[in-house]
């Protein structure tokens, strides 16, 4: 493992701080479930390099915690457990499609460990990312393996090129579709964005996954109270029952009435670099009444711009598949 | 390396204070500062569950959780649990269910349990198999786990325990294996928890390349490094300066250089390996070695490699025709047919996949010899290579097998603890060895690939009359002839073809070299027979059933290699044995399927498959064993034997046991040390069994033999009236025991101390032209059923059960067969659906895709077949090859669901997907 000096932070600020003092040297610790492990295997290159100093976020006070007020909605702390969240009583009940996520999550003892924060910014899975040995795209090399080598299963069909890395967190499509806010933290300034605008592609940034600056902390989701009338839906497949990323899954979040899907929010995971929200696919849904046809029209607009690899063509029926089925879930009543 | 600082935790309830660098994982520090070492590292990456301890109260993955970040918390680790004298209750019900094989992941899932346990004392068993699905296990397929977690969750509620009423005898019952105890303490030393003062690490460098040219290896740069205490490299061997030849396995018919000489062959294969003070100044090490190389074109897959202008890894080219076996008259047989079906197919490379790595400690002693622990299968052989390679005498290396944490034929004399040793004889100072997983993934050897062309030939009734087989073995970067040759054997099936033609051919790759894998050759044989005769019976409008039953091997019947058969010879039996289950499937799928809506994306199938596989030795030598009635009155047995987690070691003692009438703990085995059990053994698991146990039945009727007439001597009677009972020789209500008899014999000089032979008698090597000959005395017989769910939307596929019915003549210990099997099917189901090694990418346990608890289906497991007259005790054993019919029946049964016919496997979603669409 590449050794690192470990620094107990106390509040949010003065990790963005910490993170500031060490600057391109030093990065957040959650649960330590996926950055360790890129420590231990030393996934760098030109462009990514392992940091020296962790800066803990575990020490930071009431960061883990999840708060719900009605009418307002939720709030989950960046160091909120996805075990946590995943047995919320309140989640539960409300934001289903969020415990759905949760549930889908690595493993009981991987979400024990694992933070939303940490969830929503790890690394893609990509398998030549993820060896030492080849200097991808991704890493500051000159080639993306993936294109002319094996990307069956966790690699893009939407959105992706130069780099075809999937996103793989579960919980961000899951969030999004719940239209949440996310609040950022640096050494003197806060902002607040939606989740949605958090993530990017490999064209816009090809080393990083998200928006954060150097010295930024993800402090807190914000989830808003859904309508009345508004269900939500998370399917996920996988090569082995469990235990694995997505191939592809599908998370719909709709208001409907009478049958009649009134609003929507779809996003669809493991298809691209970012959780992908389809928006052809919304406004095909918005005003129908919710039946096997529509639901395989939404599925076909959500899929339209697929531009499958080699090798992974499947996985655009695949998520329609999935689409199909999340969307007439939701919308049984 | 980071500074130490002061790090106070409660471990089992002890306050500690240590120094450490707070970067390093918990699980080191328990492992080599602590020496808890009953928490194991099997993957170091969060995705094996060994590592697993209670983190204030909570299950947690020791291997990514940095001391740092614990400091001040409670942990507790295996050695905490049942402290105070006796077994855990989880720990007993895991001993007395079985649920022990290898254990190394036994640990982990007791620690997980209890976690679970004091949550709640009575969980449902969603609750059970949720917690316990990131635990992988090789060797159990989970269902005894899972029993024992419940048989321990109710004593552990204080519950009384089950206790099973005794009896006489100990062959034919159900015996928890020996060593069970000490590894479910986590007391069992494996290779990787040895650990000596000024010990040196090894590492290994490894090539980069698949195919290369080494123009030259630099390691003066490394050397320099302080810490660093020596190198083997191909330029500084002591073989080439003896003059031997550097190979890793002499005497196999194969050239696999211990360490690349001056070309590599396939990526990951070692170049150099260094000795060094810590791991950290071994990597360090390594990344200063240079290298200089000419890369050449490789070639990867059989396909590739059979292509007239591929890379040529030898001169003498990429295919070695290996074995042809021709029986009557090929073109006869096809003339006569009324159908014929012809097609290839494809099995790809399996992982072993056990779950503790690669692992060994060697040294040498005062005396100058050479001294090696490690967790190999086949210690005899490893001391061959390694006096070899040094130029010593035999008795100049020992070599002790360490309990193996799962073999299945892939820890035999392998690079791991070979260059270990060697490294330990040039810098004269203890070196360990530990692949991580990556290392293990990549360089083990694997079930060999296999492309196969198989043209059947049957007339309208049913009959087979012809199969021409061509099978092309992906060996690998090396060629070794022997699991080629398994194959050749088991073309044909457990069934009687009059006229047959099989060529069988090695071709080298540029991939690590394949190897033994258990169930190996009728595993890839199974998948495409046994889908020729499905796709036969579907033209004639055969019950699948009917068409093997009319065809299986019968007493009496010859094989393609003109083998007359005439023991145990089940076939038949285990056909018949399932045709209950096999039919009573057919009618839920056909309900199911009725009742399901039309638009349902599931489909229920049930699919049928025999297998067979040659079964004994490879040669006539026989292998010897000692027994010897010690002065205390319990019984010492020294033989070749090696414990691999199957229960041999058990079922060998309850024959021991049996014949000389003493309790199963008054009988010591010594085996799998070559200074004190010299008896060279070549082949493993139960096949072993019946060999050693026919050495030692021998050695033990001599035994008898003058104990009989010692102790008629002294109770003044005749011989025949002397029995063996209950630790003592009896005679009409009188009783002599066995340490009074001992102190007798030696009065009059009466030897205590016998030895016994045994050997396969009948095999004569198959022609290389025509295959005839005798390849082996047995074959193991079996057939399964499976029933599976199949989801034409999204490729999924769920085994649902799994039936299985085997030839085992007498079984010696039903609890531990019975586990060998669940086993046996799981690592098949895998094979079938999860498992894909992809050369010079799989690196994690993850990405290879062991079956979990999730994956196991219900298994139900049938005995059936006679008493096999030439074995000890009439057993044949049947554990190990329950792997070769599962991938076919499962995708039999896929093709009954869906028509989808899946000739290359395994069956992931993206291909079930493709075939669903060609279907
Ligand atoms: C075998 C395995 C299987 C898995 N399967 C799945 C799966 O199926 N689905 C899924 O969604 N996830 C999966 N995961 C991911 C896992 O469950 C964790 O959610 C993930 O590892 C990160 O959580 P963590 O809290 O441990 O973060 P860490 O590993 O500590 O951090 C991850 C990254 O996020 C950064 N970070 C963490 N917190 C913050 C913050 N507050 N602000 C800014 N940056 C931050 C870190 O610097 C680091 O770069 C799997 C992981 C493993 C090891
Ligand atoms: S060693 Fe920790 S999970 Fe495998
Ligand atoms: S007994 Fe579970 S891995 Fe061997």
């Amino acid at each position: 493992m590449k050794s690192f000096q470990l620094i107990d932070a106390r509040s949010p600020q003065e990790a963005a701080s910490l993170l500031n003092k060490y600057k391109g040297k030093a990065q957040p610790l959650a649960g330590g479930g996926d950055l360790l492990y890129l420590m231990k295997d030393r996934i760098e290159g030109r462009q990514i390099q392992m940091p020296d100093v962790l800066v803990n976020l575990e020490s930071i006070p009431k960061l883990d915690s999840i708060s719900y007020e009605k009418g307002k909605g939720l709030k989950l702390g960046a160091m909120a457990l996805v075990s946590d969240v995943e047995a919320n009583k309140t989640i539960r009940e409300r934001f289903p499609i969020l415990a759905q996520a949760a549930a889908e999550v690595a493993s009981p003892q991987l979400r024990n460990m694992g933070t939303v924060g940490g969830n929503l910014c790890q690394k893609p899975r990509c398998w030549y990312y993820r060896n030492a040995h080849l200097p991808c795209l991704k890493k500051g090399g000159s080639t993306c393996y993936a294109l002319e080598g094996d990307n069956r299963y966790y690699h893009a069909i939407l959105e992706g090129g130069p780099c075809y890395i999937v996103h793989p967190s579960d919980l961000a499509p899951a969030l999004i579709a719940l239209n949440s806010q996310v609040a950022l933290v640096g050494p003197k300034q806060s902002r607040t964005i939606p989740l949605e605008s958090f993530f990017v592609n490999t064209k816009q940034n090809l080393y990083q996954e998200n928006v954060l600056k150097p010295d930024e902390i993800v402090q807190e989701v914000s989830v808003p109270e859904p309508k009345e009338g508004s269900r939500g839906f998370y399917l996920k497949s996988r090569i082995r029952k469990s235990w694995d990323f997505a191939l592809a899954s599908a998370a719909v979040q709709m208001e409907i009435a009478g049958g009649v899907c009134r609003d929507c929010r779809i996003v669809l995971g493991g298809v691209a670099p970012l959780p992908y929200r389809a928006k052809d696919a919304e406004t095909a849904l918005k005003g129908k009444k919710i039946n096997e046809q529509v639901a395989l029209k939404v599925a076909e607009e959500a899929l339209k711009a697929a531009q499958p690899m080699s090798m992974n063509a499947y996985k655009v029926d695949l998520a329609k598949t999935l689409l199909k089925r999340a969307v007439l879930q939701a919308g049984k009543v | 390396m980071e500074k130490k600082s002061r790090i106070r935790l409660t471990i089992n309830g002890k306050e500690l204070e240590l120094e450490a660098e707070p970067n390093r994982s918990l699980l080191e520090v328990l492992r080599d500062d602590l020496g808890l070492t009953g928490t194991k590292q099997g993957c170091d990456r969060e995705e094996c569950g060994t590592c697993t301890v209670l983190l204030e109260g909570v299950s947690a993955l020791s291997c990514n959780l940095a001391v740092g970040m614990v400091v001040g918390r409670k942990v507790e680790t295996i050695e905490g649990l049942g402290q105070g004298g006796g077994l855990h209750p989880l720990q007993k019900a895991f001993v007395e269910k079985g649920a022990v094989q290898c254990g190394f992941c036994t640990p982990g899932i007791i620690l997980e349990t209890e976690a679970l346990l004091r949550r709640d004392p009575a969980p449902t068993s969603e609750k059970i198999t949720e917690r316990l699905f990131p635990h992988l296990c090789r060797c159990t397929g989970y269902a005894k786990i899972l029993e024992a977690i419940e048989y321990g969750a109710r004593l552990r509620r204080g519950e009384p325990a089950v206790v099973t009423a005794s009896h006489q005898g100990y062959v034919g019952r159900p015996r928890s294996a020996l060593d069970a105890e000490d590894k479910v303490t986590g007391r069992a030393k494996f290779a990787a928890d040895l650990y000596m003062p000024d010990m040196a690490y090894a590492k290994i460098l490894r090539s980069p390349h698949a195919h290369a040219i080494i123009r030259n290896i630099d390691t003066s740069e490394a050397e320099r490094i302080p810490g660093v205490r020596g190198f083997v490299t191909g330029r500084n061997l002591r073989a080439v300066r003896l003059g031997v030849k550097p190979l890793l396995r002499p005497g196999r018919g194969t050239f696999q250089p211990v360490i690349a000489i001056d070309r590599v062959r396939y990526k990951g294969e070692p170049v150099a390996a260094v000795a060094a003070d810590t791991r950290e100044i071994a990597e360090q090490a390594l990344a200063a070695v240079k290298v200089d190389y000419e890369v050449l074109e490789s070639v990867i897959g059989v396909e590739a490699a059979l292509k007239p202008d591929a890379p040529r890894i030898f001169p003498e080219g990429n295919v070695e025709q290996t074995q042809t076996i021709t029986r009557g008259d090929i073109a006869k047989g096809f003339a006569e047919a009324d159908v014929v079906v012809e097609n290839w197919y494809y099995t790809p490379f399996q992982e072993h996949g056990y779950i503790e790595p690669e692992a060994g400690l060697a040294y040498v002693d005062t005396d100058g010899r050479l001294f090696l622990q490690a967790c190999t299968q086949f210690p005899y052989q490893c001391q061959q290579s390694l006096a070899q390679l040094l130029g010593l005498k035999a008795e100049e290396v020992r070599v002790v097998a360490t309990p193996v944490g799962g073999g299945f034929g892939g820890k035999y004399v392998e690079h791991a603890w070979i260059l270990a040793a060697l490294l330990a004889y040039e810098v004269r100072s203890p070196v360990k060895v530990v692949y991580t997983r990556e290392e293990s993934i990549l360089s083990s050897t694997k079930r060999h690939a296999a492309l196969m062309r198989f043209k059947t030939g049957a007339s309208r009734n049913g009959r087979l009359v012809a199969l021409e087989a061509e099978l092309f073995m992906d060996v690998g970067a090396y060629f070794d002839p022997l699991v080629t040759r398994y194959t050749a054997v088991a073309a044909q099936g457990p069934y009687e073809i009059p006229n047959v033609l099989v060529k069988a051919a090695q071709v080298a790759t540029n991939v690590q070299k394949s190897g033994a894998f258990r169930g190996l050759g009728g595993i890839q044989i199974a998948f495409a027979q046994e889908q020729q005769l499905e796709l036969i019976a579907q033209q004639l409008q055969m019950d699948p059933w009917e068409i093997r039953y009319l065809n299986a091997l019968r007493p009496g019947s010859v094989t393609a290699t003109g083998h007359h058969l005439e023991e145990g010879v089940g076939i038949s039996a285990t056909l018949k044995a399932v045709r209950p289950y096999y039919e009573q499937a057919l009618q839920v799928a056909r309900a199911e399927n009725g009742s399901r809506e039309t638009a349902s994306t599931w489909k229920r199938g049930v699919g049928l498959a025999c297998g067979w596989r040659a079964y004994g030795g490879q040669s006539t030598d026989p292998t010897e064993a000692t027994v010897e009635l010690l002065p205390d009155g319990t019984l010492e047995v020294r033989s070749g034997l090696v414990e691999l987690g199957v229960g041999s070691t058990t079922a060998l003692a309850q024959m021991a046991a049996d014949l000389m009438g003493v309790r199963l703990e008054d009988v010591h085995l010594i085996g799998g040390d070559t200074a004190r059990a010299p008896f060279p053994y070549t082949t493993s698991g139960e096949k072993a069994v019946m060999m050693i146990g026919g050495a030692v039945c021998r050695a033990l009727e001599e035994l008898r033999a003058a104990l009989t007439s010692v102790s008629a001597q002294a109770l003044g009677c005749r011989p025949e009236e002397i029995t063996f009972k209950g630790g003592n020789a009896l005679q009409a209500g009188r009783k002599l025991p066995l340490d009074r008899l001992a102190a007798l014999c030696r009065e009059v000089g009466v030897p205590l101390k016998y030895q016994g032979a045994a050997r396969w008698s009948g095999y004569r090597p198959l022609d290389p032209d025509t295959g005839q000959g005798v390849f082996c005395d047995l074959y193991a017989m079996r057939t399964q059923v499976a029933e599976v769910d199949v989801n034409t939307t999204t490729g999924e596929v769920k085994v649902l059960r799994v039936v299985d019915a085997s030839d085992t003549g007498t079984v010696v210990n039903p609890i531990l067969l019975e586990g060998q099997i669940h086993g046996s099917i799981v690592q098949g189901l895998g094979y079938a659906l999860t498992e894909e090694f992809v050369p010079g990418q799989t690196a994690t346990l993850r990405e290879y895709g062991l079956p979990t608890v999730l994956e196991m289906p219900e298994m139900v497991v049938l005995f059936v077949g006679d008493k096999v007259p030439s074995t000890p005790f009439g057993a044949k054993g049947a554990g190990e090859t329950a792997i070769v019919p599962t991938p076919a029946a499962i995708a039999n049964a896929i093709a009954h669901a869906t028509r989808a016919r899946l000739r290359r496997l395994p069956a992931k979603p993206d291909r079930v997907l493709a075939a669903l669409r060609e279907s």
